[in-house]
């Protein structure tokens, strides 16, 4: 599926910004996703207490609903956005935005895993130190992006090589083989006890 | 002679062009009347659920830490076409803990019914169909853990009703009665 040009209306101003992204990490859980690693976003809940209580009231209401989209902002070179549009149990709207470059792997890993976690936090908070913390998981179907993803993938990572110093040849050969491990790993799956 | 005759003629073309245009100020009458009609016609054919709030509740479940909203509803289909509400929900406006307002909608649950008058009420089951120019009524119920309001109160309730063509229709109940259970309360 081609990209194509389309406005998007908000509602305001700070939902048209993309959120800010804290941490990056990866959850997998038994029971969850059929054990898949899915990948987990702490964004900044001082810029968005919108999101900060979406996250919060969600442990408490049964799952809602959600739009995906993945998209590219105007003057967005070397980002890629996902735009999560929540229409239940709060209406709202949230913009993840991606580098190309240093964050490609999690991008990925969120098409292979075909879902995210959001959590809030603030500057400077890990997984590991906010394990407690609520989050809720969002589920992101292919909808029909993933072809493109693997263009892009392959575009930005050899991109990635040739700003460390490798030649375009050994930046080639590097992205086919870090493509191929990262996605031999996200494959990973957490498997519940065997029952006999 | 000929002059009388060019004067006649001209008159009786000035009399035949003020009939035809009085007939076509006529059809031009007649085609909007009749363009009105179809528009009406068009207008009743468009799905129109008017909900009428009568009543409503709130109630504290204590063994859940539940707060239970009961609203006795009537629905109205004033279109010509038979409908459908695929959706109730009551949206809640309340302060979060950072001081900001939130909007948040919970789904009608029909289990719900034994918390108010032991479940002897009619309850509106959903999806719900309502045939054109019926009126349907009974009770819907929204629970909300009381942990999620963390201490604030609701400054707004609307209840939302979406039909099975995505049209929405609302109406906002302003007050809604606090029911205590004398023996939860002992």
């Amino acid at each position: 599926m081609k990209p194509k040009k389309v406005k998007v209306s908000f509602r305001s101003k700070l939902e048209a910004s993309p959120v800010k992204i804290v941490w990056d990490a990866a959850i997998a859980t038994i029971g969850v996703g059929e054990g898949r690693l899915i990948p987990l976003v702490i964004i900044d809940g001082s810029d968005r207490p919108d999101i900060e209580e979406l996250i919060r009231i969600h442990q408490y209401l049964p799952s809602g609903d959600v739009e995906i989209q993945w998209m590219e902002l105007k003057q967005g070179e070397g980002k890629i956005c996902l735009m999560l549009r929540f229409k239940r149990p709060v209406e709202l709207v949230a913009i993840l935005e991606f580098d190309m470059i240093g964050q490609g792997g999690l991008i990925d890993q969120i098409l292979t895993a075909k879902a995210i976690y959001l959590q809030a936090g603030r500057e400077g908070d890990r997984l590991a130190t906010t394990v407690d913390s609520p989050r809720m998981s969002v589920e992101v179907p292919d909808t029909g992006f993933y072809n493109e993803w693997n263009r892009m993938f392959m575009k930005w990572t050899e991109k990635g090589f040739r700003q460390r110093g490798l030649n375009r040849q050994e930046a080639k050969s590097a992205t086919r083989e870090f493509i191929e491990k990262w996605r031999s790993f996200g494959r990973f799956r957490m498997k519940g006890p065997q029952v006999e | 002679m000929a002059n009388d005759l060019s004067l006649y003629a001209a008159i009786a073309s000035g009399v035949a062009a003020l009939v035809s245009g009085w007939f076509a100020y006529l059809s031009l009458r007649v085609s909007n009347r009749s363009l009105r009609l179809s528009q009406q016609q068009e207008e009743r054919h468009r799905p129109h659920l008017v909900p009428y709030l009568i009543d409503g509740y709130a109630k504290f479940v204590a063994r859940d830490n539940l707060r239970v909203y009961g609203f006795s509803l009537s629905v109205s289909n004033r279109s010509d076409v038979d409908d459908s509400v695929a959706q109730i929900e009551l949206q809640l406006t309340y302060k979060a803990p950072s001081g900001i307002s939130i909007a948040v909608k919970a789904r009608h649950d029909a289990k719900l019914n034994n918390v108010f008058a032991g479940g002897n009420t009619a309850t509106l089951p959903v999806p719900l169909r309502i045939d054109a120019h019926q009126t349907i009524a009974g009770w819907v119920y929204f629970g909300i853990k009381e942990e999620l309001f963390s201490g604030s109160a609701v400054d707004k309730f609307i209840i939302i009703l979406t039909d099975s063509h995505d049209v929405v229709s609302t109406v906002e109940p302003i007050i809604v009665r606090e029911l205590i259970d004398e023996t939860q309360k002992g």
